[in-house]
């Protein structure tokens, strides 16, 4: 594979294939960083134009769209607290506390080198390991996933800042906005008072641009603010390589974490980002920090969702499972060029897959290229005029609210949630977990009662098989020593 | 904290509406085993009592000193932006609330024009030169993001002029 790897490789260094890739890539950059337009739309708006292309061109072209995709959310996310993309919500949590301060270039050259790295350590598990991890991942019943999903959570409420009550109400509310609307299985309408526009349920972009880009924008109108001009003074992107080695493990970590989760289908960078950060600071000497401009939460954000790239394409290439909406699109266009993704592609289409890897690893070093090379122009933003940047951003999230759902009532539930956020972070609620409520909430809605059927209603097949047992054990474990760590916290500040 | 114990009692109350309207919800079981579409909003409302009830009655410790993100080594280029007077700030909701219900109706190169004269303007120094500077600004930004976003991208907004 490694032969056929470096094969194709060379193949793609042709200077149309590169600028090919390189249109994929901006397309989905520009997408991944506006809300409203995603990976996904992004990579159904190229499909049709690749159709007159030589079949590797344009798988080429595509896996650049889906990482450029992906990647796109980190350049809102940091200068404008606008997450394009629910993989970079973390991001949010101490790469826009750091532009703030002056440092975006180096929040942003942060954050780049960690996709990079993220993306390229999948890159080597999807080479090597490919058919053992898939067949591991097949494991998975609903059991699993239903005791992943509460592990996932409970790391998230246990990790986050505020303390573990108001983690875990936070992390009920976003659970329960998810159930509004029909229920992901015999479609009985819940919480939707007869309106028709709650029985489609809540969008992910509402709840996440309102939840964090209109609630900034409600705190910057009604309190006063610091703005900082950003500090181009610096020579290079700001990154210094003892940072960079001081979060090797966080990377890994991050990137393992990515990886793991990206592979289990419907799940993928939404989670990953969020269970890094969380265990970046768990791990971290100085968890005070996160939040506040650390530079360990941006590299296990941004290392952890390219990492779940990888990760998702493994599934996708030896099982044709796509786990999510944009590898759906990616199998069509795969199909539609007569790669046909499942067990028999090895014996069959070894030559494509390494042209999968191949354009995978390419599309990596040329976003990192660009990215670093471009990096001075996208703090600019910041200097724009308040009074031109507020109202413009407004726009933009309104236009781009509007079109992911063509429903002016997702606009509406933007305000709302905006209001709640900005309400639940004064009250000290962190965000966190009431997203990750929100995105794993009909994931474990869906896999509970399929496990509960299969078992006819046995909760101790739960316990009993060995996967599930160990996560839930964790979520058991997690939950406890956030109790234990509330009332540590508690006695010391009473004696004190 | 006063805000918790009233948060805390709003959860309570939440939790409870949530119970009640999940008790009401007549849908069938899919099957044996299936604990039925009524069961996780159930199970969330329960705990939104439990823990409501815990943050509006416990005993509240002071939070460990929070180590808040200064200006640092660019103190010097920092700049206090004070907040809207209250006034303003309703005029903003207003005028949020104005553009988002005549999106569709007035089309959206005319409600963006009007709402982005009003913000740009409000936000700015509130003179006649600014108020031109608004709508020059607010022309400007409507043509390119209506025409970019239908003409380049496809998204379907209603109402673009030149789109």
């Amino acid at each position: 594979m490694l032969e056929l790897f470096f094969i194709n490789l060379g193949q793609l260094l042709s200077l149309d294939t590169l600028a090919i890739m390189l249109g994929g890539l901006l397309v989905g950059l520009f997408f991944g960083a506006l809300p409203g337009l995603s990976a996904t739309m992004a990579v159904a708006l190229l499909l049709p134009v690749t159709f007159a292309m030589q079949p590797d061109v344009a798988i080429a072209m595509l896996v650049a769209t889906y990482i450029g995709g992906i990647t796109g959310g980190l350049v809102s996310a940091t200068l404008l607290r606008i997450p394009g993309t629910p993989s970079s919500i973390a991001t949010t949590f101490d790469a826009y506390p750091l532009a703030r301060n002056g440092e975006a270039t180096k929040a942003l050259a942060t954050g780049m080198i960690a996709s990079a790295v993220g993306g390229l350590m999948s890159l080597v598990v999807l080479v090597a390991f490919a058919p053992a991890l898939t067949r591991l991942a097949i494991r998975f019943g609903a059991h699993e996933f239903t005791a992943l999903t509460l592990a996932a959570l409970m790391l998230v409420v246990v990790l986050a800042q505020a303390n573990v009550v108001k983690g875990l109400l936070s992390a009920t509310l976003g659970l329960a906005i998810a159930t509004v609307g029909f229920a992901p299985i015999g479609g009985a309408q819940r919480f939707t008072f007869g309106s028709i526009d709650l029985m489609a349920g809540v969008g992910i972009v509402p709840f996440m641009v309102g939840l964090f880009a209109i609630s900034e924008m409600i705190r910057q109108t009604v309190e006063p603010s610091l703005r900082i001009k950003p500090n181009f003074d610096i020579r290079g992107s700001g990154v210094r390589l003892a940072e960079f080695v001081g979060n090797g493990w966080n990377m890994l970590r991050s990137g393992v974490i990515g990886i793991a989760i990206g592979i289990l289908p419907g799940i993928g960078g939404s989670a990953s980002n969020l269970v890094a950060y969380g265990a970046a600071r768990q791990a971290s000497k100085t968890p005070e920090r996160f939040g506040k401009g650390a530079l360990e939460g941006i590299y296990a954000s941004e290392t952890a969702n390219n990492a779940s790239v990888g990760g998702a394409l493994l599934p996708l290439i030896t099982l044709g499972i796509p786990g999510d909406g944009v590898t759906a699109v990616l199998i069509g266009g795969f199909t539609i060029h007569g790669l046909q993704p499942g067990p028999l592609l090895f014996r069959n289409e070894p030559d494509l897959i390494g042209m999968i890897y191949a354009a995978f690893f390419l599309a990596t070093v040329l976003l990192l290229v660009i990215q670093l090379a471009t990096i001075k122009l996208f703090p600019r933003v910041l200097l724009v005029p308040r009074r031109f940047l507020l109202p413009v951003l407004v726009v933009l999230m309104v236009v781009g609210t509007y079109a992911s759902g063509n429903r002016l009532f997702e606009v509406w539930l933007m305000l709302g949630f905006g209001v709640l956020g900005y309400g639940m972070e004064r009250y000290g609620f962190p965000l966190g977990p009431m997203v990750l409520g929100f995105v794993l909430g009909p994931i474990f809605e869906t896999n509970m009662r399929r496990a509960m059927m299969y078992s006819n209603g046995d909760l101790t097949d739960f316990v009993s098989r060995p996967i599930s047992a160990g996560l839930l054990f964790a979520a058991v474990a997690l939950l406890a020593y956030g109790v234990i760590s509330l009332v540590r916290q508690r006695r010391v500040v009473a004696t004190s | 904290m006063k805000a918790d114990r009233i948060l805390g009692a709003g959860f309570v109350l939440l939790g409870f509406a949530m119970i009640w309207l999940m008790y009401r919800l007549a849908a069938p079981s899919l099957g044996q085993g299936d604990p039925g579409p009524a069961v996780l909003p159930a199970a969330l409302g329960i705990l939104f009592v439990l823990l409501g009830g815990i943050l509006a009655i416990r005993r509240v410790a002071p939070s460990p000193p929070a180590v808040e993100a200064g200006a640092g080594e660019n103190a010097d280029t920092a700049t206090l932006i004070p907040a809207e007077p209250a006034l303003f700030s309703i005029i903003h909701l207003v005028n949020f609330c104005a553009y988002v219900a005549l999106f569709e109706k007035a089309g959206f190169s005319l409600s963006t024009f009007v709402f982005l004269s009003i913000a740009i303007f409000l936000f700015g120094p509130r003179t006649v030169r600014s108020a031109i500077v608004a709508i020059l600004a607010a022309a400007v930004v409507t043509f390119v993001v209506g025409t970019g976003l239908r003409v380049l991208v496809g998204v379907p907004l209603p109402g673009v002029f030149l789109g």
